[in-house]
């Protein structure tokens, strides 16, 4: 008897581990109550990284789509973390089988999918749909033409990088938010080292991952990344990749940021710091704490001309072993039912890439709706393969400068560029030889 | 007819986890082996390359995957160094005390043992809220300003004493349950002898637990060469710094970054395996010897 029923439990629990085994990836169907499937109804997959707090307004909207268009279309959204995203794509499209048929891929990975194959050409289907360039913000647009001239995206948002700050310290220090329009680096200087008493202080910065703060000074000042036309070769080891590397390090110096080793944004939070420079995803986070009074900004100006480090979603056609046209057109239509109504998708804490969603009034109130008068600010990462390679290099090498180990600026992106371009040659190497 | 059946019976009995085995562990290795060999990023069809990924890692000085190749396995053996006497130690000091502890012996298991059962984003998380530079409740109790994130040594002795208040209870419950399955009459005829405490877990303890810290030493060390989790969410960056790196996170860095370089990658840890192998044969031959 006994035996019996130990036997029954292992048998139970065998099942139950296998069963929840297969519970690895979190698949949202959109629309449970797929019970009239009339014969002509095309099922869509789409993938997107939106495992976020934002994720529910993208089925939102995917939802809504599903509705207006049943018995016609129906989508089913499957939603990865990021980690595994971007390895699971190209895994998919190389299995064969189970690829998604529209799929949300960022900007800056646009070249490598593009180059691979693994994305369609959508120049004649955007065409078609009545979208074009003028429809969408100048520099997100163009971020997405590939080194062939052709589209294989258009973009849905953009996200750029920016700065939170206290209006009550503001106040406090005897300042009123039009100090705030136009502020130059000096001024910025001036207040953080106004605000810099005892536990306060000036600026709270991500030290662990400084890459995009760099890039938007970077742009700033005037300089490049990378030359598309020589991928293989780092742009940034000059006069304006140094000095933007070395402004941060003076702030550290002069004692008017938190200390590396302490995490920024929970002492912005807590009131701790007139400014905090993050990813405009850190905005609907902002809200969580009670009695914070805060608004965000883009960074101060430093070079030339303002500009801030940006990513795009942007959605895609995915390439399959068959192309259906009759697919390719639903696809179509379901990305741009996405774009036209990508403002639902912007109160997830999204700038939309569509200039009339821009100028919708549900937008306006948003607080990062100032967005939309400094279009010109968004500084993307240059169009080629390599790009992501050089970014994390200069994120490595800023680790150690701004820790210490490396002493000068110089030597940080000089190691910056040679390990970059180490990386680099292996991705050029898996592409072309 | 009934003799076969016999003799199968023992087969069929494991193939179910054979088969566990052979798809998990021996295809995805040998798969790795021939990958280490080749160039591939995961999309097109792997290119190969014969010994140039070893020859990259292991003598092109000056390179950049040597020197980070090189740089992650001193971190890792280093740490290995450090952490695997303490893994081993600190367990088996506490199993002695709590054998002895006959009233609350099992509450004090429970407690060394709870954190082994979280999981290592939990532990991982945590300690870095403890540590934070600023707000953490380390700093504040101790009144010090010493960034545990970011400065060395302090980061690893903060990964090794959040791994060694981790991973304590897997190895103290198998040194428990070794110590009691010593009899009790060699403790007795010990005492005879006129042997102290100490004597007593020299020449009774320690002897009688010599498989269990074969296995102990042998399984910590391939854990310490392994470890993954705790330096890279300590570090709080996609790209540690140089001093934070260990073999994993290069090996996951290169296979599954921004350009997928995973032929480099499986040839790391191909490297990484040989080595872990030699290191537990070692253990072994030295365990023999000692009889």
């Amino acid at each position: 008897m006994k035996r019996a029923f130990s036997s029954i439990l292992c048998g139970a629990v065998l099942v139950t581990m296998l069963t929840a085994c297969s519970a690895g990836t979190a698949t949202q169907p959109s629309d449970q109550s797929s019970g009239s499937e009339s014969a002509a109804q095309m099922e869509l997959q789409f993938w997107n990284p939106f495992t976020g707090d934002d994720g529910r307004y993208m089925t939102e909207i995917v939802d809504a789509f599903n509705k207006e268009n049943a018995g016609s279309i129906h989508v089913t959204t499957q939603t990865l973390t990021s980690d595994e995203y971007y390895t699971k794509l190209p895994i998919v499209e190389a299995s064969g089988t189970g690829i998604p048929d529209a799929a949300v891929i960022h900007i800056d990975r646009l070249p490598y999918y593009a180059a691979k194959g693994l994305i369609q050409p959508m120049d004649d289907p955007i065409k078609e749909a009545g979208l074009s360039g003028s429809d969408f913000i100048p520099a997100t647009w163009d971020a997405g033409v590939q080194s062939d001239g052709k589209r294989y995206s258009i973009p849905l948002d953009t996200h750029p990088y920016l700065m939170f700050y206290n209006k009550k310290m503001l106040k406090e220090l005897g300042y009123t938010e039009a100090d705030l329009n136009n502020l130059t680096g000096d001024k910025f200087i001036e207040m953080c080292k106004k605000a810099t008493t005892g536990t306060n202080f000036g600026v709270g910065l991500y030290w662990p991952g400084m890459s995009s703060a760099w890039y938007s000074l970077l742009g700033q000042m005037g300089g490049t990344l990378v030359d598309p036309a020589a991928p293989g070769k780092a742009a940034f080891d000059t006069s304006e990749g140094v000095a933007a590397a070395k402004w941060f390090k003076d702030l550290l110096d002069q004692g008017l940021t938190n200390k590396p080793g302490s995490d920024h944004l929970p002492l912005f939070k807590q009131g701790k710091s007139l400014f905090a420079m993050d990813g405009i995803w850190s905005s609907t986070g902002m809200n969580d704490v009670k009695g914070l009074d805060w608004g965000e900004m883009f960074l101060p100006v430093v070079g030339q001309q303002g500009k801030v480090w940006a990513n795009s979603h942007n959605l895609t056609i995915m390439t399959q072993p068959n192309m259906d046209p009759a697919k390719v057109k639903a696809d179509m239509k379901f990305i741009k039912y996405l774009s036209d109504h990508s403002i639902a998708w912007a109160e997830g804490g999204q700038v939309p890439a569509r200039l009339d969603v821009l100028k919708d009034p549900a937008f306006t109130k948003l607080p990062w709706s100032f967005a939309a008068s400094q279009l010109d600010w968004f500084y993307y990462t240059p169009t080629t393969t390599t790009s992501g390679n050089y970014i994390d290099a200069v994120n490595a090498a800023l680790v150690d400068y701004y820790n210490g180990k490396t002493k000068t600026a110089d030597e940080a992106m000089a190691k910056a560029a040679k390990n970059g371009e180490a990386t680099a040659a292996q991705t050029l190497a898996g592409l072309g030889g | 007819m009934r003799k076969t059946t016999e003799r199968l019976k023992p087969y069929l009995f494991i193939l179910p986890h054979y088969l566990f085995f052979v798809v998990f562990f021996v295809i995805p290795a040998v798969s790795a082996i021939y990958i280490s060999f080749c160039r591939w990023d995961f999309v097109s069809a792997p290119v190969f390359v014969g010994w140039q990924n070893y020859q990259k890692i292991l003598l092109d000085q000056g390179g950049y995957f040597y020197e980070q190749f090189w740089n992650a396995f001193t971190n890792s053996f280093f740490y290995v160094i450090a952490s695997v006497p303490l893994l081993v130690g600190v367990p088996l000091l506490l199993a002695v005390m709590l054998h002895r502890l006959h009233r609350f012996g099992g509450f004090f298991q429970s407690v060394f043992y709870f954190p082994y059962l979280l999981s290592v984003a939990t532990v991982v998380l945590t300690w870095r809220w403890l540590l934070d530079r600023s707000f953490g409740m380390v700093n504040q109790v101790l009144g010090i300003d010493v960034g545990w994130t970011i400065d060395q040594p302090y980061f690893w002795i903060a990964v090794l004493v959040m791994s060694v208040w981790w991973g304590l209870g897997g190895n103290l419950v198998i040194y428990l349950a070794g110590m009691a399955g010593i009899p009790r009459d060699l403790y007795e005829a010990a005492e005879l002898d006129g042997a102290n405490a100490a004597g007593k877990l020299l020449h009774v303890t320690l002897p009688g637990l010599r498989n269990q810290l074969l296995y102990t030493t042998v399984m910590t060390t391939i854990a310490s060469f392994n470890i993954y989790g705790q330096p890279l969410m300590l570090a709080n960056s996609k790209t540690p710094s140089d001093d934070k790196n260990v073999l994993i996170i290069l090996i996951q860095q290169l296979a599954f970054g921004t350009s997928q370089i995973a032929g480099m990658a499986s040839a790391i840890a191909v490297v990484l395996g040989v080595a872990v192998m030699a290191v537990s044969v070692l253990q072994f031959r030295f365990a023999r010897e000692a009889r």
